[in-house]
C-alpha cells in the first residue's frame, strides 16, 4: 500500500511565527477526528500534513469523509507515493492510474518540483511523463487548456507523489486555536448554523440549552442533543449545558406585562449563558440571531438583549436571510433534524403582541420585579451537563 | 409509583404471553409452510390458536386469517373488498371517527374513483346510525363502522347498523374495526351480522405485530398483499408462529376475565372521571355508556402535551388527545367530529386501562391531578 492523503491548509501558512502552533493544533484535531478508524502514520513537511492509511481502501475513504469536516484543511488529495525518479513515477502511473486514464479522451500532466535538487525541471517532467502516457494509451490526446484529467506529479523532499485531483474541504482555522465560546443552542435552524460558523474560525464551543419541562418533553431534548452532535461533527466533542428554565418562565409570565415576556426571557437566557461561560472559561457568547427575523430580533430588541451581559456576543447570522441560513443548515446536515416536529408547547410563553420597539428601561424595570439573582442561581444549580460526540 | 394508563396504544403483555412467545420461538421455529414434520408441528399449533380465537367471536376457524395487526387487517378489508366488488357499485359509507387505518384507505379509494360518505358523529361520540342507514342504497358496496372508538371509548351500535343495512341492501358488506373491543367485550359475528372484522393482539396483553381479520365465508375479496399464498392468499408472508401463539394465550386469559375486568375498570374509570369533574374548566369527552377501558377528558385552556409531561413526571403514562408542533396544534379528528370546541380539544388527555390497573392507581392519579392541574391553570388565561 502506498496511498497517502495529503492535507493542505490555507490561512495557517500566513501565520508567521505562530504557524507551528496552528499546525500542531490542526494535526491534533486530525488525529482526534480519525482516531477510531484504524492505524495511520502522520507526518508533516512543507506545509502539508501527510496521512498514510495502513489498513486499505475503505479506511482511506472513511478518513477522507472525516477530514472534510475538520476546519483548517483547505483540500485533501489521495496520492500514490513512489521513489523520486522518472521510471518509478511511470511505473506507478501504469499500476495505479490505468483505469482512470483509459476512461478519458484528453489529459495533461502537471508537475510541481518542490525539491529543487531534482535533476529535471517541471516542464521536462511534463514532457517526459506526457509522452509516456501517450505511448501507453493510444486513444488519448493532450489538451493543456481543458483536459478531462490532470495527472499531477509532485517532487517533494523524500518522495514523489502522483495524483489526479484535489477534494475541496472546509477551510477555516483549526478548532481551539481561537479560544472558546458558549453557543446558545435552541432546537431550531439558526443556532447550529451560528455554531458552525464560529467553530470555522477556530473557536471551540460549548452549548447552552434552555429546557422547559413539562412544556417541552424528552424528545425535544433529544433533538437538541442531536443538533449538538452535528455541531460536534465540526467542533469536536462538545459539552451541552442543559438549564432548567421553566421556573423562570412561569415567574416572568406571572409578574411581567405580556408584551415584555420574550425580551425579559432573552435577557435571562443571556445572563445565565454568561455565567456558564465564565465558569467554563468561554470568552464569548454565540447566538443565531438575525436582524428582524422575529419580534425579539428587531434592532431595538437586540439592543435590549445585548445590554444584559458584558461578555462579547457573536451573531454570525446577523446579516443573513433565512434562505441563506437554511442553505448552510442543509450543507452541514442539520436541517432535517432542525425541522423535526418535536417542538414545544412554549406558546404558553409567547405573547400575542410582543413589543418590537421595546424601551430598555421598561424591560429592565419588568425584569427587576423578579428575584433575578435567586432565579439565575437556582437555574445554574440545576444545570445538567452532557458531553456530545458525533457518530456517523 | 409507576402507573401505565396508555393501554389503548399498547398493553404490557401478560407474563404468560411472554413465556408462550419465548417457548414458541425455541420449540416451533420451523416454517409452518414447510412439508417436513417440524413445519407440521408449528402448523398444528397455529390451527389450535385459530380455533380458539374463532370460537371467541362465534366464527369458524377457516374464517380467521392472521395478519400483522389492526392496520394490515383494515387495509385488507377496505381495499381488498372494495376493489374486488367494484362492479356492484362504487359507494362506501364510513364515519368521521374511524381510525386512520380506515380513513386513509377511504382516501385512497376516493382517489381511484370511489364515492365515500363520511357520516357525522353524535355529540356523545357515538356514530349516527340513522345518517349511515339513510345513505345506504343499491350502489353501496361496503359500510365500515368501528366497534369502539380508540380515542373516546364510545361503543358504536354496530349490531343495529349491520342488520338494518342488510334489510336495505343484502349485497352490501359490513366491516368493523374491532381493535379496541376484541377481547374486552363479547362479540358474536353471527348475531351481529358482521362480514369482516379486524383485531390486534397488543391491545389485550398479547405481543406486538400480530392480529387477525375475520372474513365471513363466501365474501368476495382479493387481498392487496401478494406472495406465497399463506392464510389462503389473504395474507401472504411467513407465519409469525410465536406471535400467533402469544395472541391465543392472551385471548385465553381475556376470555376468562372479560366480565370481571370490566367490573373492576368501571371503578377505576369512575374515580378518575369524578376527580376531573370536580376540577374547574374540564369536560368528560367519553360517553357515559362508553367502554370501561377508555376515559377521554379535556382540561380546557391547557395543552395536552404539557399535561402529559406533568403526569409523566409523576410516573403516570397517558396519551395526549392532540399534538403540539411549534405554533400549530393538531387537534383530534374524533373530538372535532363530536363538535368539541378547539380550546377543549387542545387540552384532551386519554387514560386507557388494562386489567392490571387498580383502584389504588386511580386514586393516585386523582391525587396528582388535584395537585398539578390547578398549578398549570394558573399559568394560562382561562377566560
Amino acid at each position: 500500500m502506498n496511498s497517502v492523503i495529503m492535507c493542505r491548509y490555507g490561512e495557517i501558512i500566513l501565520k508567521g511565527l505562530n504557524r507551528p502552533r496552528f499546525e500542531s493544533a490542526l494535526v491534533k484535531n486530525i488525529k482526534h477526528a480519525i482516531e477510531d478508524l484504524g492505524k495511520v502514520e502522520i507526518s508533516r513537511a512543507q506545509a502539508i500534513t501527510y496521512i498514510e492509511p495502513l489498513e486499505g481502501e475503505e479506511q482511506t475513504e472513511a478518513i477522507i469523509k472525516r477530514l472534510k469536516c475538520v476546519f483548517g484543511i483547505v483540500s485533501v488529495t489521495v496520492a500514490k507515493k513512489c521513489e523520486k525518479n522518472l521510471d518509478a513515477i511511470k511505473e506507478e502511473i501504469l499500476k495505479s492510474f490505468s483505469d482512470e486514464i483509459s476512461n478519458v479522451g484528453t489529459f495533461k500532466v502537471n508537475a510541481k518540483r518542490a525539491d529543487k535538487k531534482f535533476p529535471y525541471k517541471s516542464p521536462e517532467i511534463c514532457d517526459e511523463i506526457g509522452g509516456f502516457v501517450l505511448d501507453n494509451f493510444p486513444n488519448i490526446k493532450v489538451d493543456v487548456n481543458n483536459p478531462e484529467l490532470t495527472v499531477t506529479v509532485e517532487i517533494r523532499d523524500t518522495h514523489a507523489f502522483v495524483h489526479t485531483g484535489k477534494i475541496k474541504c472546509l477551510g477555516g482555522m483549526p478548532v481551539g486555536t481561537n479560544g472558546k465560546a458558549a453557543l446558545l443552542l435552541s432546537g431550531g435552524i439558526d443556532s447550529p448554523v451560528a455554531g458552525y460558523m464560529i467553530a470555522k474560525r477556530g473557536v471551540k464551543l460549548e452549548a447552552v440549552h434552555f429546557f422547559s419541562y413539562p412544556y417541552t418533553g424528552e424528545r425535544a431534548k433529544d433533538k437538541v442533543l442531536k443538533l449538538a452532535s452535528i455541531v460536534a461533527k465540526y467542533n469536536g466533542e462538545m459539552k451541552v449545558h442543559i438549564v432548567p428554565f421553566t421556573e423562570i418562565q412561569l415567574e416572568i409570565r406571572e409578574k411581567c406585562p405580556e408584551e415584555h415576556l420574550t425580551l425579559v426571557m432573552r435577557r435571562f437566557m443571556m445572563q445565565i449563558a454568561e455565567k456558564i461561560a465564565l465558569k467554563s472559561h468561554c470568552q464569548a457568547l454565540v447566538t443565531g440571531e438575525s436582524i428582524g427575523q422575529v419580534a425579539s430580533q428587531t434592532i431595538g430588541a437586540l439592543g435590549v438583549t445585548n445590554e444584559s451581559v458584558n461578555t462579547v456576543v457573536f451573531r454570525p447570522l446577523i446579516g443573513m436571510d433565512k434562505e441563506e441560513i437554511v442553505e448552510i443548515s442543509r450543507k452541514i446536515g442539520a436541517f432535517e433534524t432542525s425541522i423535526l416536529p418535536y417542538e414545544d408547547c412554549c406558546t404558553v410563553f409567547t405573547p400575542r403582541h410582543p413589543s418590537t420597539k421595546p424601551v430598555l428601561e421598561k424591560i429592565k424595570n419588568s425584569q427587576s420585579k423578579l428575584d433575578v439573582e435567586r432565579l439565575i442561581d437556582e437555574a445554574i444549580a440545576g444545570v445538567e451537563t452532557i458531553s456530545v460526540k458525533y457518530e456517523d | 409509583m409507576e402507573v401505565y394508563m396508555d393501554n389503548s396504544a399498547t398493553t404490557m403483555p401478560y407474563d404468560e404471553v411472554c413465556d408462550t412467545v419465548a417457548d414458541a420461538m425455541k420449540n416451533f421455529y420451523a416454517n409452518p409452510s414447510s412439508l417436513h414434520n417440524l413445519g407440521k408441528y408449528a402448523e398444528d399449533e397455529i390451527q389450535k390458536a385459530r380455533k380458539f380465537i374463532a370460537k371467541m367471536i362465534n366464527a369458524s376457524e377457516d374464517e380467521i386469517y392472521f395478519t400483522s395487526g389492526g392496520t394490515e387487517s383494515d387495509n385488507i378489508a377496505m381495499l381488498g373488498y372494495a376493489l374486488k366488488n367494484r362492479k356492484r357499485g362504487n359507494k362506501i359509507i364510513t364515519t368521521k371517527a374511524e381510525h386512520p387505518a380506515v380513513l386513509e384507505c377511504c382516501k385512497h379509494l376516493e382517489s381511484v374513483g370511489f364515492d365515500v360518505f363520511y357520516a357525522d358523529i353524535l355529540p356523545n361520540g357515538e356514530a349516527d346510525s340513522d345518517a349511515i342507514l339513510n345513505q345506504v342504497d343499491e350502489n353501496t358496496v361496503l359500510v365500515s363502522v368501528m366497534h369502539v372508538n380508540n380515542e373516546t371509548g364510545a361503543i358504536m351500535p354496530i349490531e343495529k347498523i349491520a342488520s338494518a343495512i342488510k334489510m336495505k341492501n343484502p349485497n352490501c358488506a359490513f366491516f368493523t374495526d374491532a381493535v379496541q373491543s376484541f377481547g374486552k367485550i363479547k362479540i358474536d359475528v353471527e348475531k351481529a351480522k358482521i362480514d369482516m372484522l379486524s383485531a390486534s393482539a397488543h391491545k389485550i396483553g398479547g405481543p406486538n405485530g400480530i392480529g387477525f381479520i375475520y372474513i365471513r365465508k363466501k365474501t368476495r375479496i382479493e387481498s392487496p398483499i401478494f406472495g406465497g399464498g399463506q392464510e389462503n392468499g389473504i395474507r401472504s408472508g411467513t407465519h409469525n408462529v410465536a406471535g400467533i401463539l402469544g395472541f391465543a394465550k392472551a385471548c385465553e386469559i381475556k376470555q376468562k376475565s372479560m366480565q370481571s375486568d370490566c367490573e373492576r375498570l368501571k371503578e377505576v374509570k369512575k374515580i378518575i372521571a369524578e376527580c376531573v369533574r370536580n376540577l374547574s374548566h374540564t369536560r368528560i369527552n367519553s360517553p357515559q355508556s362508553g367502554l370501561e377501558y377508555i376515559l377521554n377528558v379535556s382540561f380546557t385552556g391547557l395543552k395536552s402535551e404539557v399535561i402529559l409531561h406533568v403526569l409523566e413526571s409523576n410516573g403516570i403514562f397517558v396519551s395526549s388527545g392532540s399534538a403540539c408542533s411549534s405554533r400549530k396544534t393538531h387537534i383530534s379528528h374524533v373530538l372535532a367530529a363530536m363538535g368539541i370546541d378547539k380550546k377543549s380539544a387542545e387540552g384532551a388527555i386519554r387514560f386507557s386501562f388494562s386489567a392490571r390497573n387498580t383502584a389504588e392507581e386511580a386514586e393516585y392519579v386523582a391525587q396528582v391531578l388535584k395537585k398539578e392541574i390547578p398549578v398549570l391553570q394558573k399559568t394560562v388565561n382561562l377566560k
